[in-house]
């Protein structure tokens, strides 16, 4: 007999190795809170928003841009998840899925380009406040001692600043890639794999 | 108190959990996970199941919430590194002892699956269902001609396993 049949003649006899739930397991089952990826997608997306959203209020950046672009992206993020089935076809959820994710990264990446935007407008201002920030750590002085304006940076200065953004940018790299990265990989592959044409 | 809508989706359920623990068998590899799949789909299954029409069987609708369940929203555990003191050395032996039976050919065939991808090991599972190429196609969402040659592909990458575990 060919392998293949072989193991459809196991598959489809009738197997008492599985265990069978009563009702009242299966009552308790459904009473639970689904664990599935898109729903830690949602959660983590949600909290990263807000994060972002948070951020801009304790720096007084963008207050009423940031408000309308989180309420915009709120909406569009409930919306899709929403619109997520689990009985669609399976292209269609990875599909709903995969657009949650872009609507998400569409918001940190707005963010993060509104505050590439605001440190390249004002670098002159802000590397002058590192350097006082630098010198009050350094000498021990209280938080925000020394009027940013003392300073004039130099070349050396503005490099150094520029290191120490583009390292922060590094690590939020590194942050996204652990928490959507794991959530996401699988996913991306099997679209990947099914959404190839043969 | 339980409402009406769970118990009907109960009595529609509980004949039909043998299914759901034939997905869970191909896609995780211990009882701990099998549970927590088996599970997760029960609530996508409830939390769907007020978009049951009753146009298609139960059955039929119930095992393509799995489906996607398994391929897309279950968030699979962290692979643990089996260490060399874990492994059942008596186990490994009864199995080579056996080697001419169908029971080892079978258990090889199913090692075999679990290393086969996600999409793959979807479309073997529909073959052992025997679903047809239309059926495939509706539940994965590409055509019918795409679904037989992902099928056959898949039929051959399994048959290559097997001639390796």
């Amino acid at each position: 007999m060919d392998d293949l049949e072989l193991l459809k003649k196991d598959w489809n006899k009738d197997s008492d190795k599985f265990t069978t739930y009563s009702e009242q397991e299966i009552y308790k089952m459904i009473q639970q809170n689904s664990t599935s990826a898109a729903r830690l997608l949602l959660l983590i997306g949600l909290t990263e928003m807000l994060i972002w959203t948070v951020y801009g209020y304790f720096y007084h950046r963008f207050p009423v841009e940031r408000t309308v672009l989180f309420l915009v992206f709120f909406v569009l993020v409930i919306y899709l998840y929403q619109r997520m089935k689990a009985e669609s076809s399976s292209i269609v959820l990875m599909k709903t899925i995969l657009n949650l994710r872009y609507a998400i990264l569409g918001y940190a990446g707005i963010s993060l380009l509104l505050i590439i935007v605001d440190n390249i407008l004002h670098f002159n201002e802000y590397t002058r406040d590192f350097m006082a920030g630098v010198h009050d750590g350094g000498s021990g002085n209280p938080y925000r001692t020394t009027h940013p304006d003392t300073f004039v940076p130099e070349f050396g200065n503005y490099a150094v600043f520029g290191i120490v953004l583009f390292a922060v940018l590094c690590l939020l790299y590194l942050i996204y890639k652990k928490t959507y990265g794991k959530v996401l990989a699988n996913l991306r592959k099997n679209y990947k794999e099914l959404s190839k044409a043969e | 108190m339980n409402s009406d809508l769970e118990k009907i989706f109960v009595d529609f359920f509980r004949p039909n959990q043998r299914l759901i623990h034939k997905i869970c068998r191909i896609y995780t590899d211990n009882t701990e996970d099998h549970q927590d799949l088996f599970q997760e789909i029960t609530i996508q299954l409830w939390k769907s199941f007020p978009g049951f029409k009753g146009e298609a069987k139960f059955s039929t609708w119930m095992y393509r919430v799995a489906l996607n369940t398994a391929i897309t929203l279950f968030k699979k555990p962290q692979k643990k590194e089996l260490k060399q003191s874990e492994v059942d050395f008596s186990t490994l032996k009864i199995e080579y002892e056996d080697y001419e039976d169908d029971e080892y050919k079978i258990k090889k065939m199913y090692l075999a699956i679990h290393q086969l991808s996600d999409i793959e090991k979807a479309l073997i599972m529909m073959y052992l269902e025997d679903k047809s190429y239309r059926e495939i196609g509706e539940i994965l969402g590409i055509t019918e001609g795409n679904a037989r040659v992902k099928m056959n592909r898949a039929k051959n990458n399994l048959k290559q396993k097997i001639n390796t575990v």
